[in-house]
Order: C-alpha cells, then sequence, then structure tokens
C-alpha cells in the first residue's frame, strides 16, 4: 500500500513540469491616471501631426 | 472469515483515487471568449464616437497559451489555451463593452472623423493559474492591458491596467478556468470603458459622430 502510493506519487511529480511562470517583465499594477501626452485642438479640428520623439 | 484486499487490487483503488482527485489537472484546457456580463452604465458613451483598432497586438513574452494547470505539488501539469489571440479576446469584449456604455463604435475599416476617438491597446499579460492553497485552491486570471487613445485633432493619452480574476479551483476543470478568465475580462471592461469615459469627459468636442453609418461589433 505505501509503495503503490509512493510510487503514484513519483507518477504525479513526473507528469508536472517546474513551475516557470508567464515570463517576461510584467507591470502587475494600474497608472493612477491617464497621461495625457497631447491634448485636442479645442474645436475638434484635425491637428497637425504630433512632433516625433 | 474476512479476506486481506489484494495488493493488485489497492494499487487500482489507490490509483483509481489519484486520478480522480488530481486527473483535471492534466488534461489541457480551451477557453473561449464569451458576450460581455457585468453591468454598466448606458450613460457614460453618450453617443461618442470611437474607433477600436482590433485586434491588439501582443507584448507578452510567451505566446500560445494562456495559462497553466498544476498538480498538487505546484508544478505545471498541462496548458490552458484560448480560442483566439488575447488581443483578438481583449479588443473585441473593449468593443463591446463601449457599445453597451452607450458609445458609438466605428468598425477599424471605417474612415474616423476629426474628433473620433481611436483606441489602440497592447496586451501585457493573458495568463491564467491555480493557487494551490491546501484548503482554498483558486484560479486566478492576469491580464495586463496597455490603452493608447488617439484623435485627428491631437490626443494622445496613455494608460495601463491590470485586473485579477478568481475561482474557485476544486478541479482545475476547463469551466473554472472559463469563469476565472470571464471574471477577468468583465473586469477589465469595466475598468477600461469607465475610465475611457472619465477621459473624454475632460475634452467635450471629442467623439462628435462624424460617420453616419454605425457598425456594430460583437
Amino acid at each position: 500500500m505505501i509503495a503503490a502510493v509512493v510510487c503514484l506519487g513519483a507518477g504525479a511529480l513526473a507528469c508536472g513540469r517546474h513551475v516557470v511562470l508567464d515570463p517576461g517583465e510584467v507591470v502587475r499594477s494600474n497608472d493612477p491616471d491617464w497621461r495625457v501626452l497631447r491634448e485636442p485642438n479645442a474645436d475638434g479640428g484635425a491637428a497637425p501631426p504630433a512632433p516625433v520623439q | 472469515m474476512r479476506r486481506a484486499m489484494s495488493p493488485l487490487l489497492t494499487m487500482v483503488l489507490v490509483a483509481g483515487s489519484l486520478a480522480l482527485s488530481t486527473g483535471c489537472a492534466f488534461v489541457p484546457a480551451q477557453i473561449h471568449r464569451t458576450p460581455p456580463n457585468g453591468t454598466l452604465p448606458t450613460t457614460i458613451g453618450r453617443g461618442r464616437e470611437v474607433l477600436v483598432d482590433l485586434p491588439f497586438p501582443e507584448g507578452r513574452r510567451k505566446l500560445g497559451r494562456c495559462g497553466t494547470k498544476k498538480n498538487g505539488y505546484n508544478m505545471e501539469s498541462a496548458d490552458i489555451v484560448c480560442s483566439e489571440s488575447p488581443g483578438s479576446w481583449l479588443g473585441h469584449a473593449l468593443a463591446a463593452g463601449l457599445v453597451r456604455a452607450g458609445f458609438r463604435v466605428l468598425t477599424p475599416s471605417s474612415p474616423p472623423g476629426p474628433s473620433t476617438v481611436i483606441v489602440r491597446g497592447t496586451v501585457s499579460q493573458f495568463f491564467i493559474e491555480s493557487n494551490m492553497a491546501m484548503w482554498d485552491p483558486m484560479l486566478e486570471a492576469d491580464i495586463g492591458l496597455t490603452l493608447v487613445l488617439t484623435s485627428q485633432s491631437g490626443l494622445i493619452a496613455t494608460r495601463r491596467f491590470y485586473v485579477k480574476g478568481e475561482h474557485s479551483a476544486a478541479y482545475q476543470s476547463e469551466e473554472e478556468s472559463q469563469a476565472a478568465a470571464d471574471d477577468a475580462t468583465n473586469e477589465m471592461v469595466r475598468v477600461t470603458v469607465t475610465s475611457i469615459g472619465a477621459l473624454l469627459d475632460h475634452y467635450p468636442q471629442l467623439g462628435t459622430p462624424t460617420v453616419p453609418a454605425v457598425a456594430s461589433l460583437p
């Protein structure tokens, strides 16, 4: 009985792979508000292209 | 006289009970985008015109799956895959949420007017995994999304969003994975739609309908 449990436990271990969480640098936070890099024209008309940064 | 249980029968019983208790964790799950749920006031949009640039590109480092199941030893045991890319998933979910909130949502091929707000996004995270706590295992869905709002009239605004969804993970079944993903998706839609509405409230000149034909997105 004990041998069976040990054997099956080892099998379960073998079925798994080491945990590697989704890699990458993930920012786990919310920005507190919008970052407005440019405001729209007050009259709603088309604006000239934004300067290249 | 009571006969002792044979070793073979014992092994079969133990294997059966182990398989029943952990079997779901070894079977891959596929999850789908479901119709949006949750309440969004229709007064948020007030008919303002937005165009959602679908699908959103993915900034995730590891593509091809949306999460993982774990065995009792907290090791990965099977993948959770999405029926569509998270960029498509979240883009369509956001578009549907904007419609429900009262925005006029144009299809990506529609020509935007000068004040039409164009919504672009990048998915930084979309991952479901179980938190194998002893008494209360949970499936957690993490979604990260960065939105950039622009308009021909000059607006450029950006904001990062990150939400978590949770669902009990007694069996790590496909239904439980789906529920965790739905929970996080609905929360992301609620937060982003509300936030877009709040930003546009600062600029009443934005979102004025200019295109008569309105397309309905799923």
